[in-house]
């Protein structure tokens, strides 16, 4: 906003995360989760300091940066009005995809994700699993080394968001660098290979589910997680 | 952005032209409905209009002739007429008022006598006019009544054995130097350059929101702008998605609208029998060029309602901004339908305006390609720069959006007992509803009041409206009204710097008004009325006429414009851009539009006081000196010589000097008192620490 009140969202969050491993950003809702996600994908400039995707330099190099990644939210919309098909073609030429190699590609996503029997009816007429697919094939039309997933899960069904996490490991095991937020507990531990615990734009702890066990002394990760924000522990039977 | 890549900007287009054309609404607003408006609308009520009329003319007019058995020579040939039926009511007034008859015609009794001997006689048609049918026949029998006196004179005259010319002894007609088409042109520039220009902007806001807010309310916006794709690219392709809309729907109204006039003109002919060279009356090559001088509207609106639309997070927020703006931009339009408003150089500078009264000329047959090039120079340029400043806007996050700070008000708020415990500060969001109230309150409080007693009016108006509004909103949202209208102490420094920075902003809005009123011509009548509005009698109607015209708009309008305003626009904007849009405000406010641009110029002087000192003092004395030196200038006896002084005057060089010199002392002053520290013994608090660029 011009001018707007200024507020720190994220402040000193320093981290790595490496191809073929599954990053996770774990914090309560309004931790900079969204943020730290944003600033990676370029859609915010950071007010100091800079990082790294895939080699490129947020601040320096933004067109390379969003050439190398793949995006995706739980709010990501579809534009209602088009195919599913268009959707994701539209996206593939703004990546600048020759034709020819979209549209193989096009199949061969489409393929991989079911898309392929309803890549014709328009987004509008979607369910929502169905959405989430669609969504899914347009961040990766280009190929991208780095996924950038922002609570990718929300607003999905148990079904959609099983699809959603078999996406993510087939993407680590093709030896793609995912990051991926959320604040759901189970859903990082399932995944992650290291996760970063994010507390009032700052990180608290980094490490693997192990380590950060290890290092609290709790055996369930929501202890482990309280813990480290500094919270009472319930004790347990 | 360094190069621009075609190709990019094709995709963009390409793909929101699908999205739009798929989208049954705007098909509807740009296609289906202007073809059907006009021919229904306007055919059908035309139709129906002149069927009622041919009804009236028709049917006998019914009339009663007072007193019963008065001249019935007249009477006679009344009654002889095929169009008139006589008849005696028991009581012609009442039969009137029932509208049993449409006419009573009095006379007097002796009304041959009268006129056979030379004398006055007088006849009334007593008739009720508010009715179509009332005027109708007293056309009827006047007519009938007009005839039948020159058949009389013409008696009279053969009598004498003189001739007609003895009575009327020359004949008066009047030639029209312009041809059928030229006065067919004439009646269609009036209505129809208007109607095209608000039917393209209309258009246009549909797919402006649709591009830009609805693509940001289905969250597609942050996943194209992760996209490698430029957002000048992006910017582009959507804009010229929104002009073919926009250029799409002035094409069909255009073709809608000639259709229905050929249609009419054909049908209104249809019994003059001039129907073999009925197209001729119109040129209708001109729908053609209109349609050429809508493209720069067209560049132009479209524009500024995408930058506009652009700030909003959601359909219905675009749409609560663009429907002010349609307004807004209706206001040139109608400018132009004004009298004596003619295409000039300067007008051809004016956005929309210059659309309006270009496209009448090219109706009227002329083609001025010079004013043409003006206003497409004009708008481009203007499309220019918004475009730049929505591709910068997309640049940033502000697009994304976010979380809604901006703050509500309601009307239970307003008006609940209930202690809040949050403390509110002020904000865009409240300034908004205020000044709506302050000018609710100046119309139908402020009114009244003055039409009562104008100087008493303005006084009460004054402290209760525009001052008292803004108060007790802080109040009842309990923020802390003088810390937040900047009303603490202020040096006495700052405000001699402020009365020395009074000349230049004087002379700044009077030399304003001078080159303004080379383009609008301010009426001599006009002039004559504001100085009787501050003329006061007496030497002690001065000292009231200071305080009603000077002391008191002074204060209270700062409290509003610089206290107020200013302050809750700051929140969210850059100081300078909040000095702008308060000192716009400040101009229209006068609901004067010979006084807009001085009274802007004078506000931009006090904001800029106000935010370089941090008080709202020195902002108030310049206002009341301002408006002090008016009230002298036009009474005190001392002035009645100095010719500069005057309307027309122009005011001599060394003073615009001196004004501008001493303004710039105030200047040099002003920013040094800002950069010393401040005095924490004086208690003057951050007021020095306050700059022009971050905002609190």
């Amino acid at each position: 906003m011009p001018g707007g009140e200024r507020f720190r969202a994220v402040d000193e969050i320093s981290f790595t995360a490496s191809p073929g491993s599954v990053f996770g950003l774990l914090g309560p809702n309004g931790a900079g989760k969204t943020t730290t996600l944003r600033i990676l994908s370029t859609l915010i400039a950071p007010t100091s300091g800079t990082a790294r995707v895939a080699g490129y330099d947020v601040v320096g190099e933004p067109e390379a940066v969003r050439r190398s990644i793949g995006f995706l939210t739980g709010s990501t919309g579809l534009y209602p009005r088009l195919t599913a098909r268009e959707v994701v073609r539209y996206f593939g030429r703004l990546y600048g995809m020759p034709p020819g190699d979209l549209e193989r590609r096009l199949d061969s996503v489409f393929g991989a994700l079911d898309i392929s029997s309803f890549q014709d009816k328009r987004c509008g007429e979607l369910s929502t699993g169905m959405m989430q697919k669609v969504s899914i094939a347009r961040a990766i039309i280009h190929d991208p080394p780095v996924l950038i997933l922002d609570e990718p899960t929300t607003g999905l069904d148990v079904l959609a968001s099983r699809h959603l996490v078999e996406f993510i490991r087939e993407s680590r095991d093709m030896g793609k660098c995912v990051l991926f937020s959320t604040h759901i507990m189970s859903e990082a531990e399932r995944l992650c290979d290291e996760l970063a615990i994010i507390h009032r734009g700052g990180i608290v702890d980094t490490g693997t589910v192990a380590e950060l066990r290890e290092r609290t002394g709790q055996t369930f990760i929501e202890d482990v997680f309280l813990s480290l924000l500094g919270e009472p522990v319930e004790e347990r039977p | 952005m360094n190069r621009i890549n075609w190709a990019e900007i094709g995709l963009v287009w390409r793909k929101e032209m699908l999205d739009t054309l798929r989208d049954r609404r705007t098909i509807l607003a740009m296609i289906v409905l202007p073809l059907l408006v006009y021919p229904l609308l306007i055919m059908g009520i035309s139709q129906l209009g002149i069927r009622q009329v041919q009804k009236i003319r028709e049917s006998l007019a019914v009339v009663a002739v007072v007193p019963e058995g008065a001249a019935p020579g007249l009477v006679g040939a009344l009654a002889a007429d095929s169009t008139i039926s006589l008849v005696a009511p028991l009581d012609p007034e009442a039969a009137l008022e029932a509208r049993d008859i449409d006419a009573i015609v009095r006379m007097p009794a002796d009304f041959e006598t009268l006129v056979a001997e030379g004398r006055d006689a007088d006849v009334v048609i007593r008739v009720d006019l508010s009715r179509d049918r009332g005027r109708e026949v007293r056309d009827r029998v006047e007519g009938f009544l007009a005839e039948w006196r020159s058949d009389l004179v013409s008696l009279r005259l053969a009598d004498r054995g003189l001739a007609d010319t003895f009575v009327r002894p020359f004949r008066v007609q009047t030639e029209n130097a312009a041809g059928a088409r030229k006065m067919g042109g004439s009646i269609i520039g009036q209505i129809l350059p208007m109607l095209l220009v608000i039917m393209m902007m209309t258009g246009a806001l549909y797919p402006a929101i649709d591009v830009t807010a609805g693509e940001r309310e289905r969250g597609t916006l942050e996943t194209l702008l992760v996209s490698p794709g430029s957002r000048f690219s992006i910017v582009i392709g959507k804009y010229l998605t929104v002009f073919v809309a926009s250029m799409v729907t002035a094409l069909a109204n255009l073709v809608s609208m000639a259709f229905t006039v050929f249609y009419l003109v054909g049908s209104a002919n249809l019994g003059g029998g001039m129907g073999e060279n009925l197209p001729s009356l119109i040129d209708w090559r001109a729908f053609f060029a209109v349609l050429l001088v809508m493209v720069p509207m067209a560049l132009f609106f479209c524009g500024l309602a995408m930058l506009v639309a652009s700030f909003a997070r959601s359909y219905k927020e675009a749409q609560n901004y663009l429907s002010p703006l349609l307004i807004a931009c209706m206001a040139p339009t109608y400018l132009a339908l004004l009298p004596g408003f003619e295409l000039s150089y300067e007008i051809a500078l004016i956005p929309i305006a210059n659309v309006v009264l270009l496209s009448r000329e090219l109706f009227l047959g002329n083609y001025p390609w010079n004013y043409f090039a003006i206003t497409l120079a004009t708008l481009s340029g203007l499309a220019l720069l918004m475009l730049s400043r929505t591709v910068s806007l997309f640049s940033r996050e502000a697009v994304l959006g976010g979380s809604d700070s901006g703050q509500r008000i309601s009307w239970r708020a307003l008006f609940a007992d209930e202690k809040r415990g949050r403390a509110e500060t002020l904000s865009p969001g409240m300034v908004a509803p205020v000044f709506a109230l302050v000018l609710l309150g100046f119309f139908y409080i402020g009114g009244p009041l003055q039409l009562a007693d104008l100087r008493w009016g303005l006084v009460v108006t004054q402290i209760l409206v525009i001052a008292g509004f803004p108060v007790i909103a802080l109040r009842v949202y309990r923020i802390p009204v003088a810390d937040t209208l900047r009303a603490g102490p202020s040096r006495p420094s700052a405000l001699a710097l402020a009365a020395l920075l009074m000349p230049a902003a004087t002379m700044s809005a009077a030399l304003a008004a001078s080159l303004q009123s080379r383009v609008i011509s301010v009426p001599e009548s006009y002039r004559e009325l504001m100085e009787r509005l501050v003329t006061v009698e007496g030497g002690g109607g001065l000292v009231a006429g200071i305080v009603v015209f000077a002391v008191i708009p002074g204060i209270c309008e700062e409290i509003l414009f610089r206290g107020f305003v200013l302050r809750g626009l700051a929140v969210r904007m850059k100081g300078s851009t909040a000095v702008i849009a308060t000192a716009v405000l400040f101009g229209a406010f006068h609901f004067d539009l010979y006084r807009l641009i001085p009274t802007t110029i004078l506000g931009l002087f006090l904001g800029y006081v106000a935010l370089a000192t941090g008080r709202l003092w020195p902002a108030m004395v310049i206002h009341v000196l301002n408006n002090a030196f008016a009230v002298l200038a036009t009474n005190l006896g001392a002035f009645e010589n100095v010719a500069w002084l005057k309307e027309d005057g122009a005011v001599p060089l060394p003073i615009i000097l001196g004004a501008f010199l001493l303004g710039g002392a105030a200047v040099w002053g002003l920013r040094r008192l800002r950069s010393r520290p401040p005095d924490a013994a004086s208690g003057l608090g951050k007021a020095p620490s306050e700059s022009w660029t971050v905002s609190e």
